[in-house]
């Protein structure tokens, strides 16, 4: 490898890292903007709230003879 | 970071004109006698281990003010988002001061790696940051993360100035420090002044990057916010 190959290759280095840190900021606030609130739940552990139950949806269950309410 | 809201740039160019200005400073800089042209890798190397040191800075005195604050109350909440923002960017820093030294030393010692004092402080800098990064990552409350950080914070500053003082203390493959060594620095003028810019380039880019790390740092607050009335709603 040559002088100038070494410094070539260090350059490219630095810059690439600078390059890729600062594209990484960029996704990562994106992704922190619109964040999915199930995805934030899933990553703190955090259970849904239970859906409110809806009583005129309720299956209606046919009563047997005999059979108290 | 007032200097760069003030310059009404976004921080993304500032950082690119900074890192093509330290490329071409660094091409146009007059050839070492004895080292040839790998010695430019001294405008990249040096400046990545300053910042390093001044990101790591800029922790230590954030994690002060969170304990002061004792934790994300009032003015600890923007001080944990900066110190957060600043060690990863220091990590950054440390690594590309590790890689680019390697390359260094592969051409100039004729080894990549050598369990060198400078060396290997600097590696244990690396893992002290990163473990201090895991440590946020693996503590949900954000209270008591920005307490045990801060305190992390503030310890794992030690190594910085071991770090800087340890090619004086011990004997090792690393030469001394050339510009901050007392008296007459041993370096042609011509190549101290391309230096010397390179590091003012490369705070430029540092300033940028941890404006936006802690605009990201902000947002993710935000979300937290949001997401936990949506959640407990």
């Amino acid at each position: 490898m040559t002088d100038l190959a070494f410094v070539v290759a260090t350059h490219a280095i630095v810059l690439g890292g600078i390059a890729g840190y600062a594209w990484s900021l960029r996704s990562r606030r994106q992704t922190a903007e619109t964040l999915d609130a199930e995805i934030w739940r899933a990553s703190r552990g955090v259970k849904p709230p239970a859906a409110p139950i809806d009583r005129a949806d309720a299956p209606i269950r046919p009563v047997a003879l005999g059979e108290r309410r | 970071m007032p200097l760069i809201r003030s310059l009404h740039v976004p921080s993304g160019r500032i950082a690119a004109a900074a890192l093509a200005f330290v490329v071409l400073a660094g091409l146009g800089a007059p050839t070492d006698r004895v080292q040839g042209d790998v010695q430019r890798i001294m405008y990249v190397h040096v400046p990545s281990a300053w910042i390093a040191y001044l990101a790591f800075l800029v922790t230590f005195a954030a994690s002060l003010v969170v304990l002061h604050a004792r934790g994300r109350r009032g003015s600890g909440q923007r001080a944990d988002r900066i110190a957060v923002s600043s060690a990863e960017i220091g990590l950054l820093f440390t690594g590309i001061a590790i890689v680019s030294g390697s390359i260094w030393g592969r051409a100039t010692w004729g080894v990549w790696w050598d369990w060198d004092p400078r060396l290997t402080t600097t590696a244990v800098l690396f893992v002290i940051y990163a473990a201090y990064l895991l440590l946020r990552s693996a503590i949900p409350d954000p209270d008591r993360r920005a307490r045990l950080a801060a305190v992390l914070g503030l310890i794992a500053f030690i190594d910085v100035p071991v770090v800087h003082f340890s090619v004086v203390w011990w004997r090792g493959l690393h030469q001394p420090p050339t510009v901050l060594q007392p008296g007459h620095p041993p370096i042609d003028h011509p190549m101290l002044a391309v230096l010397l810019l390179s590091v003012a380039a490369f705070t430029l880019v540092y300033a940028a990057l941890l404006r936006d790390r802690v605009r990201l740092e902000a947002a993710r607050d935000e979300a937290d916010e949001r997401l936990l009335m949506e959640a407990t709603a």
